[in-house]
C-alpha cells in the first residue's frame, strides 16, 4: 500500500540532483508538437550513435511540452558541472554536430544556441533561397 | 552540415517591403566573397523578415552570432573584408552601435517569453518525463491527494475549491467549486468525474499538452475530484487524434496502479477510485457536455437539452461533474498551497492563471500561461514577440469557434472571463489567432463559421440549417454579390441562432460574425457597398491595376500573364483588362518595379 | 410524491404536479405552443426549437423543460415569437416545396405551422440537402428530400419498437434519417410497421401508393374485383371525412367500396374466425403434446419480421397460420372461385388493411398458389380514403349496405382482432367451448384489453389445462417479453403480439392524427371502443359458431388444421439477419 511516508521517500529520492550520475544528459520534447517538428529523428540520431560509442555514459530525457513550439524540436544538454545548453530548431544532422562537437568534444555550438535581437528571435528564420 | 565553415544570414528587408529594403545586397555580398576567395566556404543565406525592420538590412554571422544592422550594398566589401578575412568585428556596422540589444542565450529559459509567464497547470510540462511517474511524484506529485484522503473531509475539499474561486478552463467559465459542491450534495449510489478532454478549437493544444507532458496531475485531480464528490469510477474522454496523450494516459494509469495511487483503498483511507479511457472520434460537438455523456454512452453525440444538469442525472442517470483537463491541472496545486494563495493571483472575478496557445500572424507560435489580468498587450507582444514582419496587429480571435475577434483598440484590456464576454468575445478554451492588417475580416468570420457549420451535431434546426444559411451569405459577401439586405439578414439569423439553438455550439457559432461585424462593420461595406475586400484577401474583389508613374514597360506582366488579360507595348505603360483578369496575382509577383497595385 | 409545483405561465398562475413539463403544463392551460419533433410519449429531444419559452434570460425548449417552483414563463413575448418564426422559415428553407401534390396534403404538421406563425416569405434561401427517393421497399417510401429530421420516426422506430431500422447518420445540414450506410429499407432490419409514417409530421414517410394498380384492375371488364376490410378500418375511414377518432362506419365504407368499383366487398372479420379455428386447434394440439409452447400469434406481418430477424430460435413457436386477410384470399381464389363458377386468374383480391407491413407481407414466399397470389394488392385506410375522394362519392351521405356473401359474416371475436388482446380474446373464446363442450357463460376476457404494453391473464380449461397467455403491443414490450422468455424468466402457453402501440387500430396505415391532437386524445382507447361495440353488436360472437365458417368447413376444409387447410391457410418463416 502507499503511505505518505512512502511518498515523501519517492519523492526524495527522484529529485533531480545538481551533479547526476551520468556525464551527460540529454533532453527533448517528445510532445506532438516537438514529434511533428522531428524531435524523434533527432533522438534517433543521438540513440545510433551512443550505441556506437559506449564510453561516455549519457542519460536520455524525454520530456513535455514547454510551449515554445516555435523553436522546436528543442535539445538540452546538460554536461555535468557546467549547467544547461539550449540548441533549437535541430535537425538530425544538427544533432550529429552537436554529438560530436559539444557532448564528447566539449565545445557548445554557438551557431544553434538560441540568438535574440531586442528579444526578438532570430534562429529560425525562414530561407529564401541560399 | 554542408561543407560550409561560416554562414551570412541576410535578411534585406525585401520580404516586408521594409522601407529601407536593399535588393542587392544578396547579390553583392556573393560577389564580394567570391572575390576574396571564401566562396567555398561561406555560405550566404537569404531569409524572410525577421520582424527587425527598422534596423534591416540585417546580416548575421554564424557561428559566431555577429549581428550587423542597416547594411547597405555599398557597405558589402568593407564587410567581408573585416569580418570573414580579417577576423575583426566592423564596429560601424554592429547592431549594437545601432542600438539593437543582441544577446545569446545559453538557455531557453532566460528568454522574455517565460520571464512573463506563470505556470501553474503547466507546471510540470517540459520539465519531467511524462512517462516516469517517479518524475512526477518527485515535484510533489500525488502529496494533494495524500493530503485530501488522510487529513480533509469531502466538505474540506469541495470547501477548498470553491475557497479558491477556480473556473472551469473549457470556456464557459463556471465555478469549479461549485459545480463539486451541486454534485456532491446528490444522494446517489453511483456518481461519476469525467475529464473533458475532447479538445477542439482549431489552434487550441493546451489539454494536449498537460495530457502528454503531465498526465499524472490529470490522474491526480481526478482521485481528489472523485474523493470530493463520492464517485469511484472517472472517465477520460479523449480524442483518438490525440494518441501520444491516450498512450500517456494508458501508461500513466498502470503506474498509478502500480503504486497504490488508484485502485483499491488508496493511502489506506478505504478510499477506492478507477479511470478509463474513452476515445473520441474528433466531434467538435462532443465537447459539450452532454453530448460528451452521451458519446461515452455509446449513442450518437448530440447534446440534451439542460435542465437536467449534469450535477443531477448525467452519465447513466448519476450525478457526474465534468471538468476540463487544464482545470483539473489547477486542482493539486490548490490542495497543497491553499484557497487564498490561488484567489491572490489574477482579477476580481477570475483568479488564477490561464494557458493560451498563441497562433496565427505572431512570432513565437507557442502555449504560454499567464495570471488572469494580464493584457493582451503583453501576452501578444511581450510574450509573443509581436507580428511577423514588422505587420500592423488587427485584431485577435479568442475563444476558438465560440469566440469573437477584438481589435487593436482593446488591446490593454486585462484579460479574464468577463472583459472577454464584454467585448463580444469569450475566453473559451484559450486559443488566441492573432491576425495582422492583411487579413480580411469577413473572410475570417466565414472561416470560423465554416467550421461550425461542418461541426453542427445536426439536432436542431437553427445550428443545422442556420449555419449554413449565414455561410451562404458571407460567402455571396466575399465573392461581392452583397447587399446591405443580405447583412441586416445575416445580423438577425446570427442573433437568433444565438438565442434559439440547443447548445452552446449553436448559441456561440455566429460570435465571430457579430464580433466582426461589430468592430469591423466598414469592412463588411465596403465588400456589399463597393465591391471591394480592403485587405486584397477576397479573391473575386480584389482589383489589380497597374500604377502608370512606375511601369517602365518591361513587358514581363504581360508574358507572365496565363490568360493573356495584360496588354501594352514596349516601353509603354501596361494595362491589365479586368474583364479577363483571373486574380492569380502572377502580374504582381513578377513587376520588379512594384507597379503592379492590388486593392 | 406527487408534489404540487406553483409556477406563472403569462402572468397566470398555474398549479400542476411535479414533473410536467411546461408544454404539459401551458397545454393544460389551454394555452397553445407550437410544436413539431414533439410527439407525446415517443420524443421530447428538442431539436425542433419552435416550442422554445422566455425563462429567465433565456429561451428554453418547453417539451423538455420540466416546471420549478415560482419558475416564470414567457410564451408569447417578441422574442419568443421572432425565434420560432426564424427556426420555422430555415426548416422550411431546406424543405422540398411539393406541397401542392405532396401525399400529406393537408396532413402536414410543417405547413400547419407555417400558417400557424403567419409566415409569408422565404427569407433565406440555399443549398437544400439533395437525396434519392427510397421506394424500394413494398411497404414503405422515404423521401429526404421531404425530412425536417424532427427525429418521431427515429425515436418510434429505434425507442418505442426497438427495431431500429433508421437512424440518423451524417452530420450538421448533411444530416440524414435512414438505414445505416445509406441503404434501403427494403434491406434493413425494416419489419414494415409504419409506425414512422404516422410519426412523421410532413410527408418524408408515406405507404407505397397501389391506387393505380386497383383502378387499372377495376377498369379491366376481364377482372373480378374483389375487396376485403380489416375489422380497424370501419372504426377509421371515418376520420378522413372529418368524423370523430372513433367513429364507426362500417356500413358506409362497405356502400362506398361497391360504389368505386369492387364487385364483391368481403369482411376480413371471416379470415379472423377463420384464423381463430386453425390456430385454437393448433393450440390445443401443442397443449397436448407440449411442443413448440408459448404459441406466438401469427396475424402481425410485423411481427413475424421482427421474429425472424431478432429470434430467430423461436421461429417454430409462431403458429404457422397465414394471417386473416391471407387466408380468406386463399379461398377466395378457391372456395369462392369454385362457387361462383369463375377462373382464380380472373379474380383480384385487394385486402383494405390499416397497415403497410400486409403490402410486405403479401409478396412473401408461401403466400401464393400454383403461381396465383393469395392476395394481389394491399391499400391502406389512408388509400381507401383517396380513392373514394377521387370518385367524388359522397362518403357521409352513403346510404349503409351490408358485406357480401359467402364471406359477409364475421363473428364479434374477429372484429375485435383490430384491438390489441383481440386475438387472444377470440382464441380463449373458441378454445375454451371447444374443450368445454358447452357455452361460456360470459364471452368477455377483459383481462387482455387495454392500452398496457404488456397483459397477463391465465385461463384454466375445464379438463385443468392452463394457458397462460400474455398479450403485447408495441415490438418494445415484445422484445422485453421474448427476452425473459429465452432467459427462462417467464413461461406462457400463448402470447399474442401485435407490432403497433395499441394493435391494428392504431397501425401505420391508418389515419394520421396530428401531434396536438395524438397528445390530447388517446387514439387506440378511442379506436378501440368502437371495435369492443361492434363485438357487442354482433349476435355471433365466437368464430366457431360462424354459420359462414361452419359452411367452408363442411363444404371444403373439412376440419382444421386438415391437409386442405394446411395447403391454403398455413405458412412457413424464415430466420433472416440480424442488422
Amino acid at each position: 500500500m502507499m503511505t505518505i511516508e512512502r511518498l515523501r521517500s519517492l519523492s526524495e529520492a527522484n529529485r533531480q540532483p545538481e551533479e547526476f550520475e551520468a556525464v551527460v544528459r540529454v533532453a527533448t520534447c517528445m510532445a506532438t508538437g516537438g514529434i511533428a517538428a522531428g524531435s524523434a529523428a533527432v533522438l534517433d540520431v543521438l540513440t545510433n550513435e551512443l550505441r556506437e560509442r559506449q564510453h561516455v555514459k549519457v542519460e536520455i530525457v524525454r520530456k513535455g511540452c514547454i510551449g515554445m513550439c516555435r523553436l522546436d524540436p528543442l535539445v538540452d544538454v546538460f554536461v555535468s558541472g557546467q549547467g544547461k545548453v539550449t540548441y533549437v530548431k535541430m535537425t538530425p544532422e544538427k544533432m550529429q554536430r552537436v554529438i560530436e562537437e559539444h557532448i564528447f568534444g566539449g565545445h557548445v555550438v554557438d551557431e544553434y544556441m538560441l540568438h535574440l535581437a531586442n528579444g526578438l528571435i532570430l534562429d529560425d528564420y525562414v530561407v529564401l533561397e541560399g | 552540415m554542408s561543407n560550409f565553415e561560416k554562414r551570412l544570414v541576410v535578411c534585406d528587408g525585401t520580404d516586408c517591403d521594409a522601407p529601407n529594403a536593399e535588393k542587392n545586397l544578396v547579390r553583392v555580398l556573393r560577389r564580394e566573397v567570391m572575390k576574396v576567395g571564401l566562396a567555398d566556404t561561406v555560405e550566404i543565406v537569404h531569409v524572410g523578415c525577421l520582424s527587425l525592420c527598422e534596423f534591416e538590412p540585417l546580416v548575421i554571422s554564424y557561428p559566431d552570432g555577429v549581428v550587423y544592422s542597416r547594411v547597405k550594398a555599398t557597405d558589402a566589401g568593407e564587410l567581408v573584408r573585416t569580418h570573414l578575412v580579417e577576423h575583426r568585428t566592423l564596429e560601424r556596422l554592429l547592431a549594437q552601435t545601432n542600438g539593437l540589444r543582441t544577446e545569446q542565450a545559453s538557455s531557453i529559459d532566460h528568454i522574455p517569453f517565460f520571464s512573463h509567464q506563470f505556470r501553474i497547470a503547466l507546471r510540470n510540462c517540459g520539465i519531467i518525463d511524462p512517462e516516469k511517474i517517479q518524475e512526477y511524484i518527485a515535484r510533489d506529485g500525488y502529496q494533494a491527494l495524500a493530503k485530501v484522503l488522510t487529513e480533509m473531509t469531502p466538505a474540506e475539499v469541495v470547501a477548498k475549491i470553491k475557497g479558491s474561486e477556480l473556473r472551469g478552463r473549457g470556456g464557459a467559465g463556471f465555478p469549479t467549486g461549485l459545480k463539486w459542491e451541486l454534485a456532491a450534495r446528490e444522494e446517489s449510489s453511483q456518481k461519476f468525474i469525467i475529464c473533458n478532454a475532447d479538445e477542439g478549437d482549431p489552434g487550441a493544444f493546451m489539454d494536449r499538452s498537460v495530457l502528454e507532458s503531465d498526465p499524472h496531475s490529470i490522474l491526480e485531480a481526478m482521485a481528489i475530484a472523485g474523493f470530493a464528490l463520492g464517485a469511484s469510477q472517472g472517465f477520460i474522454y479523449v480524442r483518438a487524434e490525440y494518441p501520444v496523450a491516450v498512450e500517456r494516459l494508458r501508461l500513466g494509469i498502470a503506474q498509478a496502479h502500480e503504486y497504490d495511487l488508484l485502485g483499491e483503498n488508496i493511502f489506506g483511507s478505504g478510499f477506492s477510485f478507477d479511470i478509463d479511457i474513452r476515445l473520441g472520434a474528433g466531434a467538435f460537438v462532443c465537447g459539450e457536455e452532454t453530448a460528451l455523456m452521451n458519446s461515452i454512452e455509446g449513442r450518437r453525440g448530440m447534446p440534451n437539452p439542460k435542465p437536467p444538469f449534469p450535477a443531477t442525472s448525467g452519465l447513466w442517470q448519476k450525478p457526474t461533474v465534468i471538468n476540463n483537463v487544464e482545470t483539473l491541472a489547477n486542482i493539486p496545486p490548490i490542495i497543497l498551497r491553499g484557497a487564498s494563495w490561488f484567489s491572490s493571483i489574477g482579477t476580481e472575478r477570475s483568479k488564477g492563471t490561464k494557458v493560451f496557445a498563441l497562433g496565427g500572424k505572431i512570432n513565437n507560435v507557442g502555449l504560454v500561461e499567464v495570471p488572469m489580468g494580464t493584457t493582451l498587450r503583453q501576452v501578444i507582444f511581450d510574450i509573443g514577440g509581436g507580428i511577423p514582419k514588422g505587420k500592423a496587429f488587427k485584431a485577435v480571435q479568442t475563444g476558438g469557434p465560440s469566440g469573437g475577434c477584438i481589435p487593436a483598440q482593446h488591446l490593454d484590456v486585462p484579460i479574464d472571463y468577463d472583459s472577454l464576454t464584454q467585448l463580444g468575445s469569450m475566453m473559451g478554451s484559450g486559443g488566441m489567432i492573432v491576425m495582422d492588417e492583411n487579413t480580411c475580416m469577413v473572410d475570417v468570420a466565414r472561416f470560423y463559421l465554416e467550421f461550425t457549420k461542418d461541426e453542427s451535431c445536426g439536432k436542431c434546426s437553427p445550428c443545422r440549417i442556420g449555419t449554413l444559411r449565414m455561410l451562404e451569405i458571407l460567402d455571396k459577401i466575399t465573392r461581392g454579390k452583397g447587399s446591405m439586405e443580405d447583412l441586416d439578414n445575416l445580423r438577425d439569423l446570427s442573433e437568433q441562432i444565438q438565442v434559439a439553438s440547443l447548445c452552446a455550439l449553436g448559441q456561440t457559432a455566429p460570435n465571430p460574425v457579430l464580433s466582426t461585424m461589430q468592430y469591423f462593420w466598414d469592412e463588411y461595406v465596403a465588400h456589399v457597398v463597393e465591391k471591394r475586400c480592403p485587405a486584397g484577401v477576397c479573391k473575386s474583389l480584389v482589383r489589380y491595376t497597374i500604377n502608370p508613374d512606375l511601369c517602365r514597360g518591361c513587358g514581363l506582366c504581360a508574358r507572365e500573364c496565363p490568360v493573356g488579360a495584360i496588354s501594352g507595348e514596349l516601353k509603354h505603360v501596361h494595362v491589365i483588362h479586368d474583364d479577363a483578369c483571373i486574380r492569380c496575382g502572377n502580374c504582381a509577383e513578377v513587376c520588379n518595379v512594384d507597379a503592379v497595385l492590388r486593392g | 410524491m406527487s408534489e404540487m409545483i406553483r409556477f406563472s405561465i403569462d402572468g397566470t398562475e398555474v398549479e400542476v404536479t411535479q414533473g410536467t413539463t411546461v408544454l404539459e403544463a401551458a397545454r393544460q392551460e389551454g394555452m397553445r405552443i407550437p410544436t413539431l419533433c414533439y410527439l407525446k410519449d415517443v420524443n421530447s429531444s428538442s431539436g425542433c426549437r419552435l416550442c422554445l419559452v422566455e425563462v429567465g434570460p433565456k429561451l428554453i425548449a418547453s417539451c423538455s423543460l420540466k416546471a420549478e417552483p415560482n419558475m416564470r414563463v414567457l410564451t408569447n413575448t417578441q422574442k419568443v415569437r421572432e425565434a420560432r418564426r426564424t427556426v420555422l422559415e430555415l426548416l422550411l428553407s431546406n424543405h422540398k416545396e411539393e406541397c401542392t401534390i405532396c401525399v400529406r396534403g393537408g396532413t402536414c404538421e410543417l405547413q400547419d405551422l407555417a400558417n400557424e406563425l403567419n409566415v409569408r416569405k422565404r427569407r433565406f434561401n440555399g443549398k437544400r440537402v439533395t437525396a434519392k427517393l427510397d421506394d424500394l421497399s413494398p411497404s414503405i417510401v422515404r423521401d429526404p428530400e421531404k425530412c425536417i429530421l424532427c427525429g418521431r420516426c427515429v425515436a418510434m422506430c429505434s425507442q418505442v419498437q426497438t427495431v431500429s431500422a433508421i437512424g440518423l447518420y451524417k452530420r450538421g445540414f448533411e444530416t440524414m434519417v435512414g438505414p445505416a450506410f445509406g441503404k434501403s429499407l427494403a434491406d434493413s432490419v425494416c419489419v414494415n410497421c409504419g409506425q414512422c409514417i404516422v410519426a412523421c409530421p410532413v410527408g418524408a414517410l408515406s405507404e407505397r401508393e397501389n391506387i393505380d394498380d386497383v383502378w387499372n384492375a377495376i377498369a379491366d371488364p376481364t377482372k373480378v374485383v374483389v375487396a376485403q376490410t380489416a375489422p380497424s378500418i370501419r372504426v377509421a375511414l371515418g376520420e378522413e371525412f372529418g368524423r370523430p377518432i372513433g367513429s364507426r362506419v362500417t356500413g358506409k365504407m362497405v356502400a362506398a367500396l361497391k360504389l368505386i368499383g369492387f364487385d364483391k366487398v368481403f369482411d376480413t372479420d371471416f379470415g379472423a374466425d377463420l384464423t381463430i379455428m386453425e390456430e385454437g386447434t393448433e393450440l390445443l394440439n401443442r397443449l397436448t403434446s407440449r411442443e413448440h409452447l408459448p404459441l406466438m400469434t401469427s396475424c402481425c406481418p410485423g411481427w413475424v419480421k421482427f421474429v425472424e430477424h431478432n429470434f430467430p430460435d423461436l421461429l417454430g413457436n409462431l403458429s404457422t397460420c397465414k394471417s386473416p386477410h391471407q387466408m380468406e384470399g386463399a379461398l377466395i381464389k378457391t372456395y369462392f372461385a369454385k362457387k361462383m363458377g369463375i377462373r382464380p386468374e380472373q379474380i383480384v383480391v385487394v385486402s383494405i388493411m390499416p397497415c403497410v407491413a400486409k403490402k410486405f407481407e403479401r409478396g412473401r414466399e408461401g403466400m401464393s398458389r400454383a403461381g396465383l397470389d393469395d392476395v394481389d394488392y394491399v391499400l391502406t385506410t389512408r388509400e381507401l380514403a383517396r380513392m373514394i375522394k377521387e370518385s367524388g362519392v359522397d362518403f357521409l351521405n352513403l346510404q349503409d349496405q351490408e358485406f357480401d356473401n359467402p364471406f359477409g359474416e364475421g363473428s364479434g371475436a374477429g372484429v375485435i382482432f383490430g384491438a390489441t388482446g383481440g386475438v387472444a380474446e377470440a382464441a380463449l373464446r373458441t378454445v375454451f367451448e371447444l374443450v368445454a363442450g358447452t357455452e361460456l357463460e360470459t364471452v368477455e376476457y377483459t383481462s387482455v384489453r387495454g392500452g398496457d404494453g404488456i397483459k397477463e391473464t391465465t385461463v384454466v380449461l375445464p379438463d385443468g389445462t392452463t394457458i397462460r397467455t400474455a398479450v403485447i403491443h408495441g415490438l418494445g414490450n415484445a422484445r422485453k417479453v421474448m427476452d425473459m422468455v429465452r432467459q427462462g424468466e417467464k413461461s406462457y402457453e400463448f402470447i399474442e403480439v401485435m407490432a403497433c402501440p395499441g394493435g391494428c387500430v392504431t397501425g401505420g396505415g391508418q389515419p394520421i392524427v396530428n401531434a396536438q391532437l395524438r397528445a390530447e386524445i388517446d387514439v387506440k382507447a378511442a379506436r378501440a371502443r368502437s371495435i369492443y361495440e361492434e363485438d357487442r353488436a354482433r349476435p355471433i360472437r365466437k368464430s366457431h359458431k360462424n354459420p359462414d365458417i361452419i359452411r367452408v368447413y363442411e363444404e371444403f376444409l373439412g376440419h382444421p388444421n386438415s391437409h386442405e387447410s394446411h395447403e391454403l391457410l398455413h405458412t412457413h418463416y424464415v430466420k433472416r439477419c440480424k442488422f
